[in-house]
């Protein structure tokens, strides 16, 4: 659902998918490389802010407000159109730019009182593993916005440049920058811009 | 004919598929949205 989510060109900017790839299944022979345990303490916010009794996977979590499994198209579909009609908290804009490392400038406008924090992430697209144990040991997996970091660069109204190091593990080339306002407390989000980075130089202020 | 009527149908779910995609961007909002997918591949 993410890769066609991803791949459908009319939702480019409008529907920003993040996938988070969590480290809990690990231990049954396949060691996720995209895995971390930080992704697994972030759904942890989510089971906990929900009242779930626990996590699992596939889990899609909307705008940070609904969930439901990640297979569930009629789910995602009112999903979607429910949480792009909630007005966002306040503006967010973000540019991106790489060359030995990635620059990133991002200008937020936080027009609420509540703990507010702008939220960066670092995607990667259009990456192919082939799985050589546990469930789906054999398969080839194509993936797509598997997030490499996220990290909470202000709260509230906030302008910020910062230089991202670049993982050898990375593709440069297939990498997206999302940024987004998320409520401290309830974890929803509202407001959010996503770029695909410029190669060279640093980039002009959002 | 056989091959006929899968190829109909293939044609069939390519286009609702098309549509889907339509109507899904046609129904959004003004305001973007974060969807976040926990999974693994393990």
């Amino acid at each position: 659902m993410v890769r066609e989510l991803a791949n459908d060109a009319a939702l480019r900017g409008k529907v920003i998918p993040l996938a988070f790839h969590v480290d809990y299944w690990d231990r049954l022979g396949w060691r996720d490389p995209f895995s971390s345990p930080d992704w697994s303490h972030r759904q942890s916010f989510y089971v906990r802010a929900m009242g779930l009794p626990s996590g699992y996977t596939p889990q899609m979590v909307v705008n940070g407000a609904r969930q439901f499994v990640g297979s569930n198209a009629h789910a995602l579909d009112a999903a979607l159109v429910e949480e792009s009609r909630q007005a966002p908290f306040g503006s967010v804009r973000v540019t991106a730019s790489r060359d030995s490392v990635l620059h990133v400038a991002a200008i937020a406008n936080v027009a609420r009182t509540e703990p507010t924090d702008v939220m960066l992430a670092v995607v990667e697209n259009g990456i192919s593993t082939k799985v050589m144990g546990g469930e789906n040991g054999g398969m080839t997996i194509d993936d797509e916005a598997v997030v490499r970091k996220l990290i909470r660069v202000g709260t509230g109204s906030t302008a910020m440049n910062v230089a991202i190091a670049l993982d050898k593990s990375w593709n440069p080339a297939r990498l997206g920058v999302v940024a987004f306002l998320q409520d401290r407390k309830t974890l929803a989000i509202r407001g959010a811009s996503a770029v695909a980075p410029s190669s060279g130089g640093a980039p002009q202020p959002a | 004919m056989r091959t006929g009527w899968i190829a109909a149908a293939i044609v069939a779910a390519v286009t609702l598929g098309t549509i889907a995609a339509a109507t899904r961007e046609q129904s959004l909002g003004p305001n973007p949205v974060i969807v976040e997918l926990f999974t693994s591949q393990g």
